[in-house]
């Protein structure tokens, strides 16, 4: 007698119904800053050399009592950048009939006391510098001092010149 | 005794395993950093150091729009806001691959973008905040999100 024994085997593959990812997707980044107090700057003192004689050289230091200066206010802690802008290029100041003044040799230092003496930080004039701090107060001294030369035949009468400290926050 | 064996083997089919077709990351802020009481401060798109960016990796001849929801305002110290705006130019979708060139959009409407130089690209931020003179001084933030969506 014959018997059959079926064996059926149902071999189901299914592999992998169609995973699909989010059709959108986000993300967040932060938009910061940090607010300081405005700056104010404040001419404060003339750079005056007073009289100077046709052929003689005078010079006023950053520590003379006749030395610039301007008054910074601003935020405690806060780095700043002091740029001059000196009259026709730091060569001359000009006097009558167009008679020009000669200067060099300017200097210049950043303090936190109003002294441009002990503790007065230098830097060049004519480049700046990025690194004048208030410290723990709110208020900065800028100090200026440079030498005029007048020529041997140099023109009697008053000589005069602008110059502008431009300061802005460091980041 | 014969035995028979029958084995059915139907149509094996598999279907892909899609991974995710697009991705997006945050990966740097929008830092406007120092900003001075009562001085508008605006950083471009082009910054390098202080643009917001995110970076889209999709797949070449993908298209995805991408939507920005920006703040209208900085949250600071005391409950004190500053206002922070977004207009045209400030902001742009760049492929990361050589030669790309960047695509300004409107920051305010959604942009459509195709992958076809590579599967990368980034998404640059600028953007000005106008604090007031007497601004309270301190740290001010908020957030801003990027949304990709798959066209095709």
């Amino acid at each position: 007698m014959a018997r059959f024994a079926k064996l059926s085997v149902f071999t189901f593959a299914m592999l992998g119904a169609a995973a699909t990812g989010a059709s959108a997707q986000s993300a967040n980044i932060n938009v910061t800053a940090n607010v300081y107090q405005a700056l104010t700057v404040n001419g404060a003192n003339n750079l005056a050399f007073g009289n100077v004689f046709p052929g003689v050289n005078k010079t006023v230091a950053v520590g003379d009592a006749a030395a610039g200066r301007f008054d910074i206010t601003g935020q405690t802690g806060a780095t700043v950048s002091l740029n001059f802008t000196l009259p026709n290029s730091g060569n001359y100041i000009l006097g009558p009939s167009s008679a020009q003044l000669p200067l060099n040799s300017w200097s210049s230092c950043w303090n936190t006391s109003n002294t441009g003496g002990s503790g007065c930080t230098s830097f060049t004039t004519a480049s700046g510098t990025s690194a004048a701090a208030f410290g723990a107060g709110t208020t900065l001294f800028v100090f200026l001092g440079a030498t005029a030369a007048p020529a041997a035949g140099q023109t009697a009468g008053s000589y005069t010149g602008q110059v502008t400290l431009t300061v802005a926050y460091v980041n | 005794m014969p035995t028979t064996i029958r084995i059915l083997t139907p149509l094996l089919f598999t279907a892909h395993l899609a991974a995710a077709q697009v991705s997006v990351a945050g990966a740097r802020n929008l830092a406007f950093g120092v900003v001075a009481a009562g001085v508008t401060t605006t950083v471009l798109p082009t910054d390098p150091i202080k643009s917001g960016q995110w970076t889209i990796t999709g797949q070449i001849g993908r298209q995805v729009q991408i939507k920005l929801t920006l703040p209208t305002r900085l949250n600071g110290p005391s409950g004190a806001t500053m206002p922070v705006n977004f207009t045209t130019g400030d902001v742009f979708v760049q492929e990361t691959a050589t030669g790309s060139l960047p695509n300004y959009f409107n920051p305010g409407g959604a942009n459509v973008f195709r992958f076809t130089n590579g599967t990368q690209a980034i998404v640059r931020l600028g953007g000005r905040v106008t604090p007031a003179v007497n601004q309270r001084s301190g740290a001010y933030l908020n957030s801003a999100l990027i949304t990709i969506t798959v066209l095709n």
